[in-house]
C-alpha cells in the first residue's frame, strides 16, 4: 500500500495555482448580432511551479483565457479559482491580481513612466507599501531580468528584447506567483526572444514562478512542460509539446504548424524514409537519420 | 525619430538639471509672471542674458534653446504685424501708407510683444530641458497636494500627466510611419492650400486616431494588472529633499526678479537714462 | 527595374545630441525578377534602407538610382516622386494599421486616387487588387475596415499597395503576429504576388527557416552596413558572425553541419527545409529505399502546381511552389 499513500501525498502537496471550471464568456456586441462565446466551456488546471504553453491560431480564445486569470475579465459562467481564491469576488481582486502577474504584447503600451525605476516601482507603489520595501523590490525585479545597469535610465531608446525584460521586471515587483505572458514574444525580434524565453524559464526553474505562456512560436511551445492549444473558445489539445507535435495532420485543423525540426521528419516520413514523424529535437532527428541509414 | 525641440528633456547632468523640480516650476511661473512687468529694452536685454547664463550652467546649448522658437516663428510674425498696425494706444506720430497706419509707439509696442514672447517660450523650454517627465509631474503632484483636502484627486492627475508624456514620443513615432505607409501611397501632404492639406491629413490622423485608443486599452489592462488602486494608500518610491544649491538658485532667482521690478517701478524704465547717457557721451 | 545604391548613409537627428547613424555607406544593386530576402537585428539600418527606396526618407549623403529615377541629396533636379512610389510599392509592419477609409474598397483605391485616376477608374483597380490578393471585393468591398478579420485586413492593406501594380514590391516583416497558417497564407501571396504583378520583391524578415525557403537572394545587415551578400550556401559557413548579428542558423543547416559531423554528406546547396529533406531522400534512394517524389513541404496543403524543389537558383527565381493557392 506504499504506493497509493504516495500518490495520495504527491496531490496533497501539490498546489493548484489556476483552477478553471467549465467556463464560458463572451464579448458585449452590438444590438442584434449574435454573440459568440470566445470562451465557450473552458475547464483546466494549472499546477504551482509548471511551464505551460497555450497555443491556438488568432481568434482562437487565448488571449481572452489568459485575462480569466487575473480577474481582467470575469467569467460569464462557471469559476476561476487562482490559489482558492475566486476571481469574481470583488474584495479579494487585488490578491487575485498581485498573485497573477500578467506580461502584454507591446512592451511599449505597459510602461507609465519615462525612467526605468520609476516604472517598476508603479505596481509596488499601488500596492502601499513602504518606501524601503519598493525599493528591494525594484532592485530585486531588476536584478531577476538582468537589467540592473538600466535603472536609471529612459526605455524608450531601448530594444524590444529590453523593454519586454522591464515590463517583466514591472510586473515581478509585485511578487506573483504565477507569471502569465499573453503573447509578449510576437512583437520581438530572435534575440529579443531569446532573452525574454531565458528571463522566464529562469523564473521557473529557479524561483518555482508558475508561467503561462501565450505564443505563435512552435519552438517556443516546445520548451513547456505542458501545451493547450485552443481552438473555437475550447480546449483541442493539452498534453506535453512532443505528445502534441506528433499528432501530425490533426494539427492542420487547429491551423497549427509544428516546429521545422518535427515539420522535416514528417515530411521525410511521408516520402518514405524511416523516420518517426514525432521527433521534436534535432539531435533527435540527427540521430534517426544516422540510424534509419545505416541499418540499410 | 524626429526633430522635437520644443518640450524634450535634453538628458546631461548639470546644476540645473539637478535643482529640485518643485522650485523649477516655482522659479517657471514666476518668470513667465516676471516677464510682464519688464518695461525697458535694456530688462529684456537682462532676461536674455539671464537666460544664456542659465542655458550654459545647464549645458543645454543654446542652438537647442532657440530652435524652440523655429516652431511658433509664424505665430510670432503675424502676432507682431497685427501689433504693428492695430495698435490702440495714444500715438505722438503716424506715417500712413495705403490704409496702413504706423507710429512709433507702435513699433516700441510690437517689438517689446515680440521680445516677450521668444523669451517666454525660451524661458519655460529650459525647465523642460532640465526636467525629466517624471521628475516634472512627481513635483506638480507635490506640489498640488494641498488640493487633495478638496477631494481633488492630484495622484491620479498626475499619473495622467506622466503617462500622457511617456506616450507623446510614440505616438510620434506612430505618426511618421503611418504617414510614410500614406505617402507610399502617393498621397500629398505638403501641398494645396488648407483645407487641402487638412483633408490630405485624414489618412493619417484617423489611424493614429485608431493606434492611441489601442494602445491605451492595453495600457488601461497593464494598469490593473498592476493593481493600480489596490491600495487607498499609494506609496512613493522617491522622496524630493531640498538642498543648499536649491537655496542658492532661490537667491539668484530673486534678484534677477527684484532687478526687473525695481525697473520698472522705482526706475521707470532706464532705457531713458541710457539714451540720456549715450547722448551725454557722444554731446 | 534594377535598383543600384551606391555609397547610401542616413542619421536620425543629425546634429542634435540624439544623433544616431542608421545606415553607413550602403552599396547594393537589385536586379529585375529578384526576390530579395533583407535580414538584420532591430537597429541594423535595414528598416531605413527601404524607406529610402521609394523617396520616403531624403539622401542625405550617396546615390540611389531605381530604373533612372535618381536619388541624390542635392535639391535640383526633383525626383519624379509620384512616378517612383507608382513603381515601387511599400507594404509596411503591420499594415492593417493604415487602412483609414469607411469602406474596404474607398481605402484600397486611395492610391490610383492620388496618382490621379478617376473615382471609377480607381475602385476598379481596387476590386481587381482585392481579387488578387484572395479577398472578394462584392463581399468584402463595401464592409468597414474594422468589420474584417486580422487576416483578412492584412490582405486588403497590401491590396492597397499592388493597387498600383508596382514593378517593386518592398514587405516589412509581412509575417509579424500572425499564427502559423495565417503567415503560410501570406507568404502564398506574396510568391503569387511576384508572379502576377510585382516581379521584384524585397521582404524583411526575422525568421530564417522561413525567408530561406522563399528568397533567391539573402542581404545581411549590421550596425548600418551591408553585413553579408552572398550565395545563401556561403552565408551559412559564417555561422558565429551571424549569430554575433542576432541571427540565427536555419534549422536545416544546422541538421546538415551537425551530419556532417556524424559522417553523412548531404553536399553543397542545402539552405532551408526543402533543400535538406530532398537531400536526405536522395541519400534513402541511393540506398535503395523506395522515396517518393518530393515537392517542397507544404504542411496545410493549399499550394497547388508544385513544380520540384528550389532554392537559391542563380537566375533568381525562387519560385519553387508554382503558382501558389
Amino acid at each position: 500500500m506504499i504506493v497509493p499513500a504516495a500518490a495520495l501525498w504527491y496531490n496533497i502537496l501539490r498546489m493548484t495555482a489556476i483552477k478553471v471550471d467549465n467556463v464560458y464568456y463572451a464579448y458585449e456586441t452590438n444590438e442584434g448580432e449574435e454573440s459568440r462565446f470566445a470562451v465557450n466551456g473552458v475547464s483546466l488546471e494549472i499546477e504551482e511551479g509548471s511551464f505551460v504553453a497555450v497555443a491556438g491560431h488568432n481568434g482562437s480564445g487565448k488571449s481572452t483565457l489568459a485575462r480569466l486569470f487575473n480577474g481582467l475579465l470575469l467569467p460569464d459562467k462557471g469559476s476561476v479559482t487562482v490559489f482558492g481564491t475566486d476571481t469574481k469576488d470583488e474584495k479579494n481582486i487585488y490578491k487575485v491580481r498581485s498573485s497573477v502577474g500578467m506580461v502584454f504584447q507591446n512592451p511599449d503600451n505597459q510602461m507609465v513612466a519615462s525612467v526605468v525605476e520609476d516604472d517598476i516601482a508603479f505596481g509596488p507603489e499601488n500596492l502601499g507599501l513602504p518606501r524601503e520595501e519598493i525599493i528591494r523590490r525594484v532592485d530585486k525585479a531588476l536584478e531577476q531580468v538582468g537589467m540592473s545597469e538600466y535603472r536609471k535610465s529612459t526605455p524608450f531608446r531601448m530594444s524590444g528584447g529590453q523593454k519586454q525584460r522591464l515590463a517583466i521586471a514591472g510586473v515581478l515587483a509585485i511578487r506573483p506567483k504565477v507569471l502569465v505572458l499573453d503573447e509578449s514574444t510576437a512583437m520581438l525580434d530572435p534575440k529579443g526572444r531569446r532573452e525574454v524565453m531565458d528571463v522566464i524559464h529562469a523564473l521557473n526553474k529557479q524561483e518555482n514562478m508558475t508561467v503561462v505562456h501565450i505564443t505563435h512560436y512552435m519552438e517556443e511551445v516546445l520548451e513547456a512542460d505542458r501545451v493547450i492549444v485552443m481552438d473555437e473558445g475550447k480546449i483541442a489539445l493539452d498534453d506535453a509539446p512532443r505528445a502534441v507535435f506528433a499528432r501530425g495532420e490533426e494539427l492542420k485543423k487547429y491551423k497549427l504548424a509544428p516546429p521545422a525540426v518535427t515539420l522535416i521528419a514528417h515530411a521525410l516520413a511521408r516520402h518514405g524514409a524511416d523516420i518517426p514523424c514525432g521527433i521534436t529535437g534535432e539531435e533527435e532527428l540527427e540521430e534517426a537519420i544516422c540510424r534509419s541509414l545505416s541499418k540499410i | 525619430m524626429r526633430d522635437v525641440a520644443f518640450g524634450q528633456y535634453y538628458p546631461v547632468s548639470s546644476p540645473i538639471h539637478r535643482l529640485d523640480p518643485r522650485l523649477k516650476i516655482i522659479f517657471t511661473i514666476m518668470y513667465i509672471v516676471t516677464m510682464f512687468f519688464v518695461a525697458s529694452y535694456a530688462g529684456y536685454a537682462l532676461v536674455l542674458i539671464f537666460l544664456l547664463s542659465v542655458c550654459a550652467i545647464s549645458h543645454v546649448p543654446p542652438k537647442a534653446m532657440f530652435k524652440s522658437i523655429k516652431g511658433v516663428i509664424v505665430l510670432l510674425m503675424i502676432t507682431a504685424v497685427l501689433n504693428l498696425f492695430f495698435y490702440a494706444g495714444e500715438t505722438s506720430v503716424e506715417w500712413t501708407w495705403w490704409i496702413f497706419t504706423v507710429s512709433p509707439e507702435a513699433i516700441d509696442f510690437a517689438l517689446k510683444m515680440m521680445f516677450r514672447l521668444i523669451l517666454l517660450i525660451m524661458g519655460t523650454t529650459i525647465l523642460t530641458f532640465t526636467t525629466g517627465t517624471s521628475e516634472l509631474t512627481d513635483a506638480i503632484e507635490s506640489l498640488f497636494k494641498p488640493l487633495t483636502l478638496i477631494k481633488i484627486p492630484v495622484r491620479d492627475i498626475a499619473l495622467i500627466m506622466s503617462i500622457a508624456l511617456r506616450f507623446i514620443p510614440g505616438l510620434i513615432e506612430e505618426t511618421d510611419k503611418i504617414m510614410m505607409a500614406q505617402k507610399a501611397r502617393g498621397a500629398d501632404m505638403d501641398s494645396g492650400n488648407i483645407f487641402k492639406r487638412i483633408k490630405a491629413m485624414l489618412p493619417v490622423i484617423i489611424p493614429v486616431f485608431v493606434s492611441a485608443f489601442r494602445k491605451a486599452d492595453e495600457l488601461a489592462d497593464a494598469l490593473d494588472a498592476r493593481c493600480y488602486q489596490a491600495s487607498p494608500k499609494r506609496t512613493k518610491m522617491k522622496k524630493m529633499r531640498f538642498a543648499w544649491r536649491d537655496l542658492v538658485a532661490f537667491l539668484i532667482f530673486a534678484a534677477f526678479v527684484t532687478l526687473i521690478f525695481l525697473d520698472k517701478y522705482l526706475w521707470g524704465g532706464v532705457d531713458a537714462y541710457i539714451v540720456e547717457a549715450f547722448k551725454g557721451l557722444i554731446g | 527595374m534594377p535598383i543600384v545604391v551606391k555609397d547610401l548613409s542616413f542619421a536620425y537627428g543629425k546634429g542634435t545630441p540624439f544623433e544616431k547613424k542608421a545606415l553607413d555607406g550602403v552599396s547594393l544593386t537589385i536586379e529585375d525578377g529578384e526576390f530579395l530576402g533583407i535580414m538584420g537585428h532591430t537597429g541594423s539600418g535595414k528598416s531605413t534602407f527601404i524607406q529610402h527606396l521609394n523617396g520616403l526618407i531624403k539622401v542625405q549623403s550617396g546615390e540611389i538610382d531605381v530604373n533612372g529615377i535618381k536619388l541624390t541629396p542635392a535639391k535640383r533636379p526633383k525626383p519624379d516622386l509620384k512616378a517612383l512610389r507608382a513603381a515601387v510599392g511599400m507594404v509596411f509592419q503591420y499594415p492593417e494599421y493604415q487602412l483609414f477609409d469607411d469602406t474596404v474598397i474607398k481605402d484600397v483605391a486611395f492610391g490610383p486616387k492620388n496618382m490621379g485616376f478617376k473615382k471609377e477608374e480607381a475602385e476598379e483597380m481596387a476590386r481587381q487588387a482585392l481579387r488578387l490578393v484572395g479577398l472578394d471585393p462584392d463581399e468584402v468591398g463595401q464592409k468597414a475596415p474594422f468589420e474584417l478579420s486580422g487576416g483578412q485586413k492584412r490582405r486588403a492593406a497590401i491590396a492597397g499597395v499592388i493597387v498600383m501594380k508596382p514593378k517593386i514590391l518592398v514587405l516589412d516583416e509581412p509575417t509579424a503576429g500572425l499564427d502559423p497558417y495565417g503567415k503560410e497564407q501570406i507568404l502564398d501571396l506574396v510568391l503569387r504576388l511576384k508572379e502576377e504583378c510585382s516581379p521584384t520583391v524585397i521582404v524583411i524578415s526575422h525568421d530564417m527557416d522561413e525567408i530561406t525557403r522563399y528568397a533567391s537572394r539573402l542581404v545581411v545587415f549590421g550596425e548600418g552596413k551591408v553585413a553579408f551578400d552572398l550565395p545563401m550556401e556561403q552565408l551559412f559557413e559564417h555561422g558565429r558572425e551571424l549569430e554575433e548579428l542576432g541571427l540565427e542558423i536555419p534549422t536545416a543547416v544546422r541538421l546538415a553541419t551537425a551530419l556532417k559531423a556524424r559522417g553523412i554528406d548531404l553536399g553543397s546547396g542545402i539552405v532551408n527545409m526543402d533543400t535538406f529533406t530532398a537531400a536526405v531522400l536522395k541519400k534513402f534512394a541511393e540506398k535503395g529505399v523506395p522515396v517518393k517524389e518530393f515537392c517542397g513541404i507544404d504542411w496545410f496543403g493549399e499550394r497547388s502546381k508544385k513544380s520540384g524543389i528550389g532554392a537559391a537558383d542563380d537566375n533568381g527565381s525562387a519560385d519553387i511552389f508554382g503558382e501558389g493557392i
